[in-house]
């Protein structure tokens, strides 16, 4: 199916004008805590999560693991007290974690990781994903690779749709959260003929994400065939590309104005 | 009720990237470009033109190529290769100086914070006894190990190992090291202290004790005559016997509580920490007297010493001594 071809049709105008395969504008804040070991603010555009990391530091004693560390995820609601979606989102959440953190470097060690909602525009599993890979960067936890985290829907007129805001996720037919590993090609990154005060950026920009193949974690909720799950997994694997390149863009004005010292 | 001397406390919002603004405001720099490139999770790290390196934090083999696991710049000194992050918790090396809180008792050791991944264990075996330097702990000690350290408690201790799977073990073998008391703490990013080979500072001229722990707890007391002299003593080294009779004879007198003026000697050492750790400047003696003469000579009072106007004073002092360093 074409996703990238705009224009009127039935099912096929978002709100603004969005094309069916494009993300809405990304922020991203870190270190917004003062306390915890790291901490990031990741929006788009009306979805916002805070995530605050807190590790890897001792853990208690009930739950301490002597050979590997131990994750714990804490999924808080915009409004309201957790509820058994909520248990379920910190599942699939600690599920994804676990599979990037090297859980051996740490035993007897916990790496808590605590995401607020602050707004709900939809999208906002993708959100936190992405908020805590921040976060984790910010805390210096190390990594095996990096991952970020894209959502689509499936509109009632079978087309998939990237990004979907509030509206578009209740009337969706179905909805899919895929989570996937990217690393970076540096490799690629031309050498850059600009000033020096721009060659940084200009290296940073070149260097092309590669997302892995494989997929971290998947959170399918509707009715689906299999073709659709394929066609979303791919689409949404498209849309990480992008997710990883504002990533690193960000994380690398954040560095440059925190001094290189 | 004469409230012209009484100031209110003030509260202030805090705003991310007010101090780096700060910063670049003095500088009248805009936007530094950073001269060293950093590297992401995941990135590979050239190890060419190096038969043979070292693999240090925050990187990992593989399939035979260098990668990092952290975002961060890339460091090498010598043969070693490793990732400096902008903050992460203190990893304990041997022989490093920590000052750390208590936590717990168990067994036969005191499970200590340091603020770092796992609590530290200090056991009874590796403790400094008064009076008999050697002698085999028995269960009579064991029960006592309360009248040694508490939980909450402050001290001040050496790392002897750190073993395979990360954990520490300290000990707390000579005089100078011990229970901490009557004093402040002030929290400092592990990253912005420089190990030397001197982190008991007893200033005398102020009056002032000074332990820069390695992982980020600094403590700032009044001198008392008792830590003078233990002090003395680990610097003596020779005739451990009769200088441990005489600080235990200082100890027993008990010391006058420190006067007005000690204690705002004190807090100003603290403060001037405190602004080291805003402006994100290595933490050490000479950087800490700096800022304080600054204080004392621009006559800052103790409450400001935190406000804009003070911090911009010494990012412009410090910025000078470094272009008069290079120019030498």
């Amino acid at each position: 199916m074409d996703v990238d071809k705009a224009g009127p049709g039935p099912g096929s105008a978002r709100s603004r004008g969005r094309l069916p395969a494009q993300l809405r504008t990304l922020v991203c804040e870190r270190a917004v805590l003062d306390r915890a070991d790291g901490s990031a603010k990741w929006t788009q555009e009306g979805s916002s999560v805070l995530a605050a990391v807190y590790g890897p530091r001792q853990a208690k004693l009930q739950k301490e693991d002597a050979e590997r560390a131990v994750v714990e995820v804490v999924f808080k609601p915009r409004a309201g007290l957790q509820g058994h979606e909520d248990r379920s989102l910190e599942l699939e959440i600690r599920g994804i974690l676990e599979g990037v953190i090297p859980l051996g470097m740490f035993p007897r060690t916990s790496v808590m990781v605590v995401l607020q909602v602050l707004q709900d525009d939809g999208g906002a599993l993708s959100c936190a994903l992405n908020a805590a890979a921040a976060a984790l960067v910010d805390a210096g936890v190390p990594l095996n690779s990096m991952f970020s985290s894209v959502s689509c829907v499936l509109t009632s007129d079978r087309r998939l749709v990237l990004d979907p805001d509030a509206s578009e996720e209740q009337a969706a037919a179905a909805r899919f959260c895929f989570t996937y590993p990217h690393h970076f090609d540096l490799t690629q990154a031309a050498p850059a003929a600009a000033a020096p005060a721009t060659s940084a950026s200009a290296d940073d920009a070149a260097a092309a994400a590669v997302v892995g193949e494989s997929v971290l974690g998947t959170r399918c909720v509707g009715a689906f065939s299999s073709d659709e799950l394929l066609d979303a997994a791919a689409l949404c694997r498209r849309g990480c590309e992008r997710v990883a390149a504002f990533a690193r863009l960000s994380l690398a004005k954040s560095l440059q104005a925190a001094g290189g010292s | 009720m004469a409230a012209a001397g009484a100031s209110a406390v003030k509260v202030r919002a805090l705003v991310p990237g007010a101090d780096v603004a700060l910063i670049e405001r003095v500088l009248n720099v805009h936007d530094a470009p950073s001269s060293t490139t950093f590297v992401c999770v995941g990135d590979e790290i050239s190890t060419e033109g190096q038969e043979g390196f070292l693999r240090g934090h925050g990187t990992q083999v593989v399939d035979g190529k260098l990668v990092a696991t952290v975002c961060g710049v890339v460091e090498r000194v010598n043969k070693l290769i490793y990732v400096k992050t902008l903050n992460s918790r203190y990893n304990a090396e041997q022989g490093d100086v920590v000052v750390g809180r208590v936590a717990d008792l168990a067994g036969k050791a005191w499970r200590v914070d340091l603020k770092s991944r796992q609590e530290a264990k200090l056991l009874l075996s590796a403790v400094h006894l008064p009076g008999g330097i050697q002698r085999r702990r028995n269960a009579e000690d064991e029960l006592n190990m309360r009248a040694f350290f508490r939980e909450g408690e402050l001290i001040s201790a050496e790392v002897q190992s750190v073993h395979a799977d990360g954990s520490v073990a300290l000990h707390t073998r000579s005089a100078k090291y011990g229970k901490l008391v009557c004093g402040q703490l002030v929290e400092v990013p592990p990253n912005l202290i420089k190990r030397q080979k001197q982190h008991f500072h007893t200033l005398e001229a102020l009056g002032v004790e000074l332990i820069i722990g390695c992982n980020g707890l600094v403590w700032v007391a009044p001198l008392r005559p008792d830590r003078l002299a233990a002090a003395n003593a680990a610097a003596g080294g020779g005739g451990a016997a009769a200088d441990e009779d005489e600080a235990a004879a200082a100890a027993a007198a008990a010391p006058p509580p420190p006067s007005r003026t000690q204690l705002e000697v004190v807090c100003r050492m603290a403060n001037a920490i405190r602004v080291l750790t805003r402006l994100y400047m290595p933490v050490y003696p000479a950087s800490i007297m700096a800022t304080y003469e600054a204080a004392v000579e621009g006559e800052a009072a103790l409450a400001d010493m935190l406000e804009p106007a003070f911090l911009e004073a010494v990012v412009a002092q410090e910025a000078q001594r470094r272009s008069s360093a290079m120019q030498e």
